[in-house]
């Protein structure tokens, strides 16, 4: 899966999330979730469990522990993809 | 050291369905899930614990200057006491332990957490916009250095962590600001940690 489509598929997986538009139009591998996007923090882990439905994956805790912005996620889900 | 959380509750049961599978294994270790599970308030128990490790881990990131992390599994929670209107425990995180008291509400949970058990400190939690937490801080920081209102603001450094400044220089107040839905909350310590 290239880079693109899993960042195209991780922006609809936050959308519902989000709570400011402006920083959701400019989604970029820098964005950070909680800062930018301003998702509520419970809702991260309705992230996690999404990414790890979309992707067919398991995120442990050590991994998931730095997934807080759109680069570390594609990271995790690139890795962890990689072990399958 | 201090932190704080609130839960906006009928906020909190639109944003969030803890009930997810998942979820619940996410965020809470074996003992805890069992605390949650063996109550008749289960909804309340997800909220207060998971307030419990949001204050302790703001109070923990700023002792050590730390990012946030999203490492709910490495912030335990131990209930001492709790009631339908408060609750008092403990949040162990790696080698720290932070003391929390939480009141509960139907409307909304709020915790603080402190380092040091016998902390004297200011704390409010209210109906109101966020703007008006940050300005009662600001106010009372003000009244407590003998500064003018206008010379101190909240900053936030690199990692998300505000800090107080008077002109160019960080006050050394320990304080934390939590707002969730329809409620807004600071408080600060007057204890050295």
């Amino acid at each position: 899966m290239k880079k693109e489509e899993i960042i195209s598929l991780l922006k609809q997986i936050v959308a519902p999330y989000v709570q400011n538009d402006r920083a959701f139009e400019n989604f970029s591998e820098s964005t950070d979730l909680l800062k930018d996007l301003e998702i509520n923090s419970a809702n991260l882990v309705d992230i996690i469990l999404d990414v790890e439905d979309e992707f067919n994956i398991a995120i442990d805790n050590e991994t998931m522990d730095s997934m807080l912005t759109v680069k570390d996620a594609v990271k995790v889900i690139e890795l962890k993809r990689r072990e399958l | 050291m201090i932190g704080n959380d609130v839960v906006d509750l009928n906020l909190a049961r639109v944003q969030s369905n803890w009930q997810r599978n998942g979820f619940l294994d996410k965020v809470f270790l074996t003992s805890e899930k069992q605390i949650i599970q063996s109550s008749i308030y289960q909804n309340l128990l997800v909220w207060l614990l998971w307030s419990m490790k949001e204050a302790a881990y703001k109070a923990h990131q700023r002792r050590f200057l730390l990012p946030r992390k999203l490492n709910w599994q490495q912030q335990q929670c131990r209930l001492r006491y709790h009631s339908n209107k408060s609750a008092q425990g403990e949040v162990r995180i790696g080698r720290s332990n932070y003391f929390t008291k939480s009141t509960i509400a139907s409307t909304h949970i709020y915790t603080l957490a402190t380092l040091d058990r016998n902390s004297s400190y200011v704390s409010r939690c209210f109906e109101g916009h966020p703007e008006k937490a940050r300005r009662e801080l600001l106010i009372d920081i003000s009244k407590l250095t003998g500064s003018s209102e206008t010379s101190i603001s909240l900053f936030k450094n690199t990692d998300g962590i505000p800090l107080l400044m008077r002109q160019n220089d960080v006050v050394p107040i320990h304080f934390s600001l939590s707002s969730h839905g329809k409620f807004s909350s600071f408080c600060w310590s007057l204890t050295k940690p």
